[in-house]
């Protein structure tokens, strides 16, 4: 399929992108945290990939290769933006997902949803490559070698950055659980 | 182990991250160290925040026009590409005629790029020109101004009276000859258009007798009288040079 994009061929690539278009908008929202962005940002993304696809190492796997693509367009549109992650009032990102749990009250719902953006959003002060480390492996939940190689660094420095982020995460939920911010029993 | 590695220890809490050696040698650390653990079961809590976190994804509904719209700016950037490079010249020149008469456009496409051509090599023609005369100029230096009249008055007067103070020479029988060189009788002679017609006359008539380098010698010196005339004459343009 890749080497059939590569030659200019729009339905391979049409069919590239069905493939990972779930995968690559779900990272973009778990870094950009607002839905509109995240979209946003998976179609540079993609159009960056149709005019570089002749750069692509066949040695390694087009997920990850695409991982760091949207992993360095995400971190630029943040440091750019210096947005805040908030949703907008009338967006709801998860909406009402028929695949989900049916036993979820929707109070609970809203309060995980909140969580999550509020956990996206402390992740946007730390440094990129600890943000970029804590997002896929906490929230996006890939493998520490699968990180490593997206981010073309050792496994040793996905696992020491990843515990300064955790660590200053945890801080951060601990002192809104103080505050009253998060319910205990989340 | 100590408490330091111990809590660095216990960031890494998911499955996957610790090897099976230090999972034991953490465990065995927070057994015995009740701050580590208290650490780790705060932790927990934090880990059980995270994964609430993690169980929300965005709606599979999002995504699915993605594709549709990235498709459609690739096609859109294709053709934006294919049409740069495309487009015949005629066509971008002509638009309206390329539509109608593709082979009209055409035509006057190609007349349009001779006529350029044709300018083009005649404005290079000028411009060599232009070129040679200007190199010609800067050649002959002061030979290649037009004549000594081109030159200011205040140069002329300059030269002059610097040729008119040179010293003469002598020749076998003792007498002294004032001997200008032509550059000076040039200047000498474009001076005298500032005189008036009488004393023009008698300048000119003064200077053709002055013996000159490199074309021979007159018929004889300067009598007192005549150099006594041309230091005047001098005085005279230098006050009307001064007047200026």
């Amino acid at each position: 399929m890749i080497a059939r994009s590569r030659g200019g061929d729009h339905r391979a690539f049409e069919e590239l992108v069905l493939q990972h278009q779930g995968y690559s908008y779900a990272l973009a929202v778990r870094f950009l945290g607002n839905p509109e962005d995240a979209r946003e940002a998976v179609q540079e993304v993609f159009l960056r990939i149709w005019t570089r696809l002749h750069s692509f190492d066949p040695a390694r796997t087009f997920k990850a290769w695409l991982s760091r693509i949207i992993v360095n367009a995400c971190l630029d549109r943040i440091r750019d933006r210096r947005r805040r992650v908030a949703l907008p009032m009338n967006e709801d990102i998860t909406r009402d997902d028929p695949s989900g749990d049916p036993k979820r009250g929707p109070e609970q719902e809203h309060a995980k949803r909140e969580l999550f953006h509020l956990i996206v959003e402390m992740a946007e002060h730390l440094p990129p490559r600890q943000r970029a480390v804590f997002i896929l492996r906490d929230l996006q939940d890939l493998e520490m070698d699968e990180i490593a190689a997206i981010l073309a660094v050792s496994p040793g420095s996905v696992k020491s950055n990843l515990c300064h982020a955790r660590r200053a995460i945890r801080k951060g939920l601990l002192e809104l659980e103080q505050k009253g911010r998060i319910r205990h029993d989340l | 182990m100590t408490c330091k590695r111990a809590r660095q220890y216990l960031q890494l809490s998911r499955p996957g991250e610790l090897g099976s050696r230090e999972r034991r040698r953490l465990a065995a650390h927070v057994h015995r160290c009740s701050a580590c653990a208290a650490e780790e079961k705060a932790n927990r809590q934090t880990d059980a925040w995270i994964a609430g976190a993690r169980e929300f994804s965005p709606h599979p509904e999002d995504a699915s026009s993605l594709t549709a719209v990235v498709m459609d700016a690739v096609r859109d950037l294709d053709s934006k590409r294919s049409g740069q490079k495309r487009t015949p010249a005629a066509a971008r020149l002509f638009p309206h005629a390329w539509q109608g008469f593709p082979a009209l456009s055409k035509i006057l496409a190609g007349g349009v790029m001779v006529l350029l051509a044709v300018l083009a090599a005649q404005t290079w023609i000028v411009l060599r020109k232009v070129s040679s005369l200007q190199e010609a100029m800067a050649l002959s230096g002061e030979r290649a101004l037009a004549s000594r009249e081109e030159i200011s008055p205040p140069i002329l007067v300059r030269r002059a009276v610097a040729g008119l103070e040179a010293p003469g020479e002598t020749d076998r029988s003792g007498r002294e000859w004032l001997v200008l060189e032509k550059a000076t009788l040039d200047d000498l002679f474009a001076l005298a258009r500032h005189l008036s017609a009488e004393d023009f006359i008698r300048f000119e008539r003064i200077l053709s007798r002055i013996p000159c380098k490199p074309w021979g010698t007159s018929p004889g010196p300067l009598s007192e009288e005549d150099r006594m005339f041309l230091l005047e004459k001098r005085n005279e343009l230098r006050i009307w040079l001064r007047g200026r």
